[in-house]
Parts: C-alpha cells; sequence; structure tokens
C-alpha cells in the first residue's frame, strides 16, 4: 500500500511560483489584523455585544439576585444533566477562578474555566471557546449534539444573552470557556461592547457616522483616549482625519478605544440598545 | 513583545502556516481568485477565532480544518468574493499538473468519495500522518485508518494495472 501513497503523492499538482510569504500575502495579514475583532468569541455570542446589548446590567443583576434571593449556596456554578448534556450557569459572578475550576473538576467536566477582563456592558458573559468549532457554521455548531452550545436566555436582552454553556455528555477533550469580568486600569480588555451600550462610556450618546473630532472630543470628556483608528480593510493607524467618521468604537482598556473609521459613513448602522430605547 | 498580545501571536502563526495553507488552498482551486479567497477566509477565520487556535504544529492543522470547510463552501456555492486579498490575488498562479502520467492517478483519485480522496491527498500531497489527517476531518484515528485502507484499495482498483506497475517501478527506480 506504501506504493499507492507514493503514487498519490507523485500525482500533486506542481506549485509554480512556489508557496511564500509574498508582499500580497503580507499585505493580507495587515488587512486582516486591522480589523478590530481579536480573540473574538463565537459570532453569534458577539452580536449582541456589537449590536448593542441589552444591559448587562439585566444580566448582571440576574446572575447576582439568583445568589442573594436564592438558597443559601456556596456553589459558584450551577451544574445539572439535561438529556445529553450538562447545562452549567453562572450562580456567582465574582467567586475566585479556582472555585469553578474545583466544582467543574468535581463533575469530571474537562473544563478549563478563565475568568478575563471585558468591556463593562460584557461583564457576565460567557465565551466558550472549542477547537472542534473549526469553519463550522453558527447553524451547523446548533446542530452538533458532540460540541459545547451557548445556552442564551431569550426575551430579557436585546438580542440573546449567553448566560452558559451546555456541555455534552461524555466530552473528553479538554474544552476552554471564559467568563467576562470587569477591567483593571491599564490592563487590555479582550472582549468588549459597543461603546454606546449601557455600562459603557458612551452609553445611550449616538456616535456612529459621527465625525471623528466630535467623538474625540466626547470621549476627552470623560477622560478617554483613542488609542487606534482601524480603517476597514486599510489597516490600521494611530491618527486619522477629524472630517472622517466613525463606524464602530470600543473600549479596549479601561480608559482607551479603539475607533473604526473611514472618509465615509457606514450604510448600515446597528440598532440602538433596547435600554436606551426605553429611556 | 508581549507574545500575548493577540496581533502578535495572530502574526507569529501567520508567519509560520501561510506557505502550507497556500499550498494546500492552490493545489484544490481552479482559479487565482478563488484561491485568494479560500487563502483569506481562511485566515480570517483564525483571526476571529484566535482564542480556539492551538498552539505550535497544531495550528496548521486546525488551519487545514478551516481550509477544508472554507473550500467546501467556495465548492457549494455558498462563499462570497473577499473584499480581501486583492494584491494576493494578482499574485497567485494556479497549480499545474507534475506531469501527464499523473494524470491518470488524479483521474483515478476523481473516482472516489470526495472524503476518500481528501484523505488520500491530505496524506500524499500535504504529507500528514494518518493520526494527523484524523485530526483535520474531524474523525478518530481508527475510523481513518480503516477508511485509508479501503480508499487505497479503491483507488488501487481504478488504477489500469499496466499503468499502476509502471509508475510503482518508475518511483522505486527514483528512490534508488
Amino acid at each position: 500500500m506504501s506504493d499507492i501513497k507514493r503514487l498519490v503523492a507523485s500525482s500533486a499538482p506542481v506549485l509554480d511560483p512556489p508557496p511564500a510569504l509574498t508582499a500580497g500575502a503580507r499585505e493580507l495579514l495587515t488587512e486582516i489584523t486591522a480589523l478590530p475583532v481579536p480573540r473574538r468569541p463565537h459570532r453569534r455570542l458577539l452580536l449582541p455585544l456589537l449590536a448593542g446589548l441589552t444591559a448587562v446590567a439585566t444580566l448582571v443583576s440576574w446572575l447576582l439576585s439568583s445568589v442573594i434571593g436564592g438558597p443559601a449556596d456556596a456553589s459558584a456554578l450551577d451544574i445539572h444533566r439535561s438529556g445529553g448534556f450538562y447545562d452549567v450557569t453562572v450562580k456567582q459572578l465574582f467567586a475566585e477562578p479556582q472555585q469553578y475550576q474545583k466544582e467543574l473538576r468535581h463533575r469530571g467536566l474537562p473544563i478549563e474555566l478563565r475568568v478575563v477582563p471585558v468591556s463593562p456592558s460584557a461583564v457576565g458573559m460567557v465565551f466558550p471557546f472549542e477547537k472542534s468549532y473549526n469553519g463550522l457554521s453558527e447553524e451547523q455548531i446548533s446542530r452538533r449534539n458532540d460540541l459545547i452550545q451557548p445556552i442564551t436566555r431569550p426575551g430579557s436582552c436585546f438580542i440573546e444573552c449567553t448566560i452558559g454553556i451546555r456541555i455534552p455528555v461524555g466530552l473528553r477533550e479538554q474544552a476552554r470557556i471564559e467568563l467576562g469580568r470587569p477591567g483593571r486600569p491599564g490592563e487590555k480588555l479582550i472582549g468588549f461592547g459597543r461603546l454606546d451600550n449601557p455600562g459603557e462610556p458612551l452609553q445611550c450618546v449616538p456616535f456612529v457616522n459621527h465625525r471623528v473630532g466630535e467623538v474625540r472630543t466626547l470621549l476627552a470628556q470623560r477622560r478617554l483616549s483613542v488609542v487606534r483608528y482601524a480603517i476597514p480593510l486599510k489597516g490600521s493607524r494611530t491618527s486619522v482625519p477629524d472630517s472622517w467618521y466613525v463606524q464602530d468604537g470600543w473600549l479596549v482598556e479601561t480608559d482607551k478605544v479603539l475607533l473604526v473609521a473611514a472618509s465615509t459613513p457606514v450604510a448600515q448602522t446597528a440598532p440602538t440598545p433596547h435600554d436606551c430605547r426605553r429611556t | 513583545m508581549d507574545p500575548n498580545d493577540p496581533e502578535r501571536r495572530f502574526e507569529a502563526m501567520y508567519v509560520l502556516h501561510y506557505a502550507a495553507i497556500e499550498a494546500y488552498v492552490r493545489r484544490r482551486t481552479d482559479t487565482p481568485d478563488d484561491a485568494a479567497d479560500a487563502i483569506a477566509e481562511t485566515f480570517l477565520t483564525a483571526w476571529r477565532r484566535l482564542s480556539a487556535l492551538p498552539d505550535g504544529d497544531e495550528a496548521r492543522l486546525w488551519l487545514y480544518a478551516v481550509a477544508r470547510r472554507v473550500l467546501a463552501n467556495q465548492r457549494r456555492g455558498e462563499a462570497r468574493r473577499s473584499a480581501l486579498a486583492d494584491r494576493l490575488r494578482a499574485e497567485l498562479s494556479v497549480a499545474t499538473p507534475s506531469d501527464s502520467q499523473t494524470g491518470v492517478v488524479r483521474e483515478a483519485l476523481q473516482k472516489l468519495s470526495p472524503g476518500d480522496r481528501e484523505l488520500l491527498m491530505l496524506i500524499g500531497w500535504e504529507g500528514l500522518t494518518p493520526a494527523e489527517a484524523a485530526q483535520v476531518v474531524g474523525s478518530s484515528r481508527t475510523a481513518v485508518r480503516v477508511r485509508l485502507h479501503r480508499a487505497r484499495r479503491r483507488l488501487a482498483q481504478h488504477l489500469d494495472p499496466a499503468h499502476y506497475e509502471a509508475r510503482v517501478s518508475l518511483l522505486t527506480e527514483g528512490r534508488s
């Protein structure tokens, strides 16, 4: 059979020129890293963050009320079996990281839970990361009963709130989930809600399609500076003309903001966050 | 340099694995546009899911798996033309058959199921071990070993016996 292997190998098409990190490949690298989505969680989970979450305050208060108003129980997680899955939800948002790990281990679940710094509107959100997601679409993931699934709480959030995860019974491969906590001064945040989300620095203040100069003034009034401007598909810069338009923005450190800016306004803007529409 | 910085981590991964992914994609696409789109989409997925990207050589297998799905979507007509990689699009060329005789092998490969064909190509073209190929296609090692055995047997059946013998002897001479 090794002859067959060699035959197949010999049939490999010739690559001329051979693959290399050319100028075009370098340019692609710049284009991709200019997109403001580093360490972005699963898109379905992030959508509420980017599109304008409801108040994570709602989620946080829900999570906390379950602790305050619930039975006296020291556990940080609620873990129970439901069909072919273990449903895991967070009961105590500010427990010690070791406490979560201990409870997961106690139930034999191969999950590493990390608590990570996020912007205010993402505090309390749970982000599952799984290698097996690979290039699967969101719909494909939702149909797979062998993959970790997000638990969302419909109705109370603008689109959906992720409040926990469903872990397939018998999952063997080590998986990781991250739980958002408030950032500390100078710390890089790795999950963010949009700047006008409730709880964020520009809570309910329209800024998308406003001029860069105007938005920078709004931020300066809140003692925030712009650390970087991401230009869609054209890389990033430390400054852009004041007359350009802001297309999006996130808090990336407790006192620093990343703005997406371009010379033209963005055609479609994300809807106003739910809680802003109520007031 | 902070090794945990997402940009640094992505750049290190990109520099290390770009050529392997470009080769994988170019051998499986018909036009430079399709190749550039698939390469851009593969690395864009990696950027968006950087936290899920394993370290070291495991990243290469993860990227192959992403590229495989991206190409499958492309073949089903579900992929969109990427706004990225304009310059790359102009640079890329399509892979060409290595020689006329290998056309016979590729014709035989085309007669296999897409799954069997991909498994043989991952091992023969990308140089993966069966265990690595199992990771890329998302199957167990045992299942891949069994499937590989059957796929090789089917390929041999599809090859003209005279051609098969001639090619094997040529390859054997080439090694000695």
